[in-house]
């Protein structure tokens, strides 16, 4: 288990990055405004991110973290709008709680599903995918449920009049998973898992209980990116955020998270959300290049990463 | 003038500045059973690459039939007849057994057309050769070890091969397949076929080799007659230096008799065995033995709650317990060395230090944050008292050689100051030297009061280091043979 490498390396592309576009963009890149809008976009992506690397990291993957979100989100607007149409603060919290168990139950059923009937992740996780998305269909009968306007504030909202709500969301949920992940011993387990799951069952450590958490903080980590972007979209739809899906694995990946499992830290990821968003925010200021092409170059990116990597193991042996 | 097939003369080869292979000779005779042996990394499979061609020597030169090559390359080397079976077999697991034997003359037709009734021909002609008698369309992942193996072998022989090279090929055997592919042996030999046997098992090498050669840090200590080699020289000349081992097992200074059982099985049955009673005493060393499949280590696994049991009675200390999971078992003070070090006992690359410490993690958590310092104290403690050889515990666990890596093993699990230990092959792939090393620590273990029981088809070290032995034979408990009973000629009796 190598530590914080990944992080420092992420940490260095940030800052080459930041000083590349201050220079090439100048005030257009380097404003406050700018920095607010990448604080608050990269968010709902930055949570499944990293729950999607939990599960990366038991040697897994979680495809269905979009959904999950998007599932947590429109039951959320739902239950406001039939108990608190005018934004009672009580039913919005009661749509909250109910939201984040949603999140926990979808996680749970994933973890289930790969721990207990040992379908292969990539499979269950694609299968759930599809089972939450048309859940949310049938929930929204296919059109988009707006939020209640009480609800819009929450991602509005400026901690010290600066930095946007979901940003520190963002990076307290980071330090949390980080300190979970990296210092005790269920984030060791789960790394031990990933590396050898049989040898992790003969050593005692409950393979079931650890992937199975793992995939229910994704969950859950999904369902508080779905409340998120139920607030700052103001409304909520079955396929929203439907590229997401590819660049929370880009993340991870970039991140230090090894696809075969056993290897990744939660800072590194952290600081990949940021990496991403600011790439994607720096391609905004760029008038000639069409955001068409932004799903392309992700491509690229996780390919390009993965060949870099593969030939650096390579090397080392 | 002797005639020999095989003369490599003043083989080199170094990795980076490491020298694997420094001026070794090496030289078969015609139509023997030459037999190669060495610890692990002592640079036997070194030089088979260079042989086979697959990784050429820096300097030094192979002499085959007579014709001196400055190196060979592996298709050089298969057109001059040699074939060598490796360790992990190169048969197709997802293929018949009919494609596996069929596939060298497939390949190298022409023809793109998949011809079955063809194939068929071929394989049963393959099979003729050796006598074998394999259901052709069973797929080959199905088979035993040994199967695979024949298969191996069987391709090899019908590609013309006069010098064949087995790599360990014995290590996953049982005794009666272990025979049969001796009677292979001799068979081939018979025909004119040499062969180059590598091994580490002594007994077997007496059984069937003509010659030795032995290997130690890349340099080939001796060559001679097998029959002239006594034991002790072969030990001396495998590890450098003589290796005592206190035959006196001195039970009754050990075993506690005034205590109730440390592990007391009644009537236990589970998934492959049956019926299973048994006790053993603090400080006694109890065998269980029995060949592959005789319920050996799914007894063992089963005392160590990985397969759930399916009747019958356990007890610790006199009190009855219930073992549902790995915890449970590690609750009551039983600790398992599984018997696949690679799979099931260690996290590869994960370091010796996370390999040792994670079963106590309760141990080195304060207010559920794990302490690295507190991890490698403990870690730097058992490294000391066992013995593992390494710079540096933080390094990953598969830098070790074999031998090294199970005392981490052993000592992930001493490390929960377990009341019965159990060992399943503890020595299998562990060098002569460290092998010792392991007994030696068993012994003192056992000494201060620990129950041992070693599960082991090594029916010498089962004569070694046990005070008695129970014997299984398919799924029951066969026979106990106790202490003054246990040589290796009543073991081979009752394990057959």
């Amino acid at each position: 288990m190598r530590r914080n490498n990944d992080f420092i390396r992420m940490l260095m592309i940030l800052a080459v990055l930041l000083i590349f576009a201050g220079i090439t963009r100048g005030s257009a890149f380097m404003s406050v405004l700018n920095f607010q809008t990448i604080g608050k976009q990269l968010t709902e992506y930055g949570l499944m991110a990293m729950g999607l690397s939990l599960a990366m990291i038991t040697g897994g993957i979680d495809l269905s973290t979009v959904y999950i979100a998007n599932l947590c989100g429109a039951s959320a607007a739902l239950i406001m709008k039939s108990i608190a149409p005018h934004g009672e603060i009580s039913g919005i919290l009661i749509a909250c709680v109910v939201a984040l168990v949603i999140g926990l139950v979808c996680g749970g059923l994933n973890g289930f599903l790969v721990s207990v009937v040992k379908v292969p992740p990539m499979l269950a996780t694609l299968g759930t995918y599809e089972l939450f998305y048309g859940i949310t269909i049938v929930l929204s009968n296919g059109k988009s449920i707006t939020s209640i306007s009480a609800f819009k504030k929450f991602a509005s909202t400026m901690v010290f009049g600066v930095v946007p709500l979901p940003f520190v969301i963002f990076v307290v949920a980071a330090i949390i998973l980080s300190v979970i992940i990296g210092m005790t011993p269920f984030g060791r387990r789960l790394h031990l898992v990933g590396v050898n799951s049989k040898a992790a069952a003969f050593s005692g450590i409950n393979n079931v209980r650890v992937i199975t958490a793992a995939y229910m903080i994704s969950g859950l980590l999904a369902a508080v990116a779905g409340l998120i972007s139920l607030s700052r979209v103001a409304s909520v739809k079955a396929d929203f955020g439907s590229s997401y899906v590819m660049m929370t694995i880009l993340i991870a990946v970039l991140g230090g998270c090894d696809p075969d499992g056993g290897s990744g830290e939660i800072p590194g990821v952290a600081v990949a959300v940021i990496v991403l968003q600011v790439i994607s925010a720096y391609l905004n200021t760029i008038s000639w290049i069409n955001n068409y092409y932004r799903q392309a170059l992700y491509g690229l990116l996780l390919l390009g990463f993965m060949t870099y990597k593969y030939f650096r193991v390579k090397k080392r042996r | 003038m002797p005639d020999y097939i095989l003369n490599c003369k003043g083989i080199c080869k170094s990795f980076g500045g490491v020298h694997a292979l420094r001026n070794v000779d090496l030289r078969v005779q015609r139509g023997e059973v030459h037999c190669l042996a060495g610890e692990n990394g002592c640079g036997k499979s070194t030089i088979i690459k260079a042989i086979s061609g697959f990784q050429p020597q820096d300097s030094g030169t192979i002499e085959f039939n007579g014709v001196t090559y400055k190196s060979l390359s592996p298709v050089l080397s298969i057109d001059l007849g040699i074939q060598v079976i490796y360790q992990d077999l190169s048969v197709f697991p997802n293929l018949t057994v009919q494609e596996n034997l069929a596939i060298n003359t497939v390949l190298s037709h022409k023809t793109k057309i998949y011809n079955h009734r063809q194939q068929r021909e071929i394989a049963k002609k393959v099979m003729e050769t050796l006598n074998l008698n394999l259901d052709l369309d069973v797929r080959v992942e199905q088979l035993p070890v040994a199967s695979k193996q024949l298969i191996a072998i069987a391709r090899a022989l019908y590609a013309k091969a006069n010098f064949l090279i087995l790599d360990e090929p014995t290590t996953a055997l049982t005794r009666k397949e272990v025979d049969r592919l001796f009677e292979l042996i001799r068979g081939l030999k018979e025909k004119g076929m040499t062969v180059l046997f590598v091994s580490h098992k002594l007994d077997e090498m007496y059984e069937i080799s003509d010659s030795i050669t032995i290997m130690r840090s890349g340099e080939a200590v001796y060559t001679g007659e097998m029959k002239t080699l006594s034991e002790d020289d072969f030990t001396r000349y495998m590890t450098g230096h003589d290796i005592a081992f206190d035959t006196n097992k001195n039970p009754e200074g050990r075993i506690r008799k005034d205590v109730p059982p440390a592990l007391e099985v009644s009537d236990l049955s589970g998934p492959g065995f049956r019926h299973v009673s048994f006790s053993v005493q603090p400080g006694e060393i109890l065998g269980i033995t029995g060949q592959l499949g005789s319920g050996r280590s799914e007894l063992c696994n089963t005392l160590f709650g990985i397969t759930k049991s399916e009747g019958g009675k356990i007890s610790r200390d006199g009190k009855e317990t219930s073992i549902h999971s790995v915890n449970d078992a590690i609750q009551n003070g039983i600790a398992l060395v599984p018997e696949d070090r690679l799979t099931e006992g260690l996290f590869l690359p994960v370091s010796i230090m996370e390999n040792i410490t994670l079963v106590n993690y309760k141990d080195f958590t304060h207010s559920g944050i794990l302490s690295q310092s507190a991890q490698e104290s403990n870690s730097s403690e058992w490294v000391k008292e066992i013995h593992v050889k390494t710079d540096d515990h933080l390094l990953p666990v598969q830098t070790l050689s074999g031998g090294n890596q199970q005392k981490v093993v052993l000592a992930k699990w001493l490390s929960t100051k377990p009341k019965v230990l159990i060992l399943n092959g503890p020595t299998v792939g562990v060098d002569i030297g460290a092998k010792y090393d392991i007994y030696q620590h068993l012994r003192d273990l056992a000494s201060s009061g620990m129950a041992v029981i070693v599960a082991s088809d090594d029916l010498a070290e089962v004569v070694r280091l046990c005070d008695r032995s129970i014997v299984m034979r398919s799924g029951v408990m066969s026979s106990e043979i106790p202490g003054e009973e246990l040589t290796a000629e009543n073991l081979t009796k009752a394990i057959m």
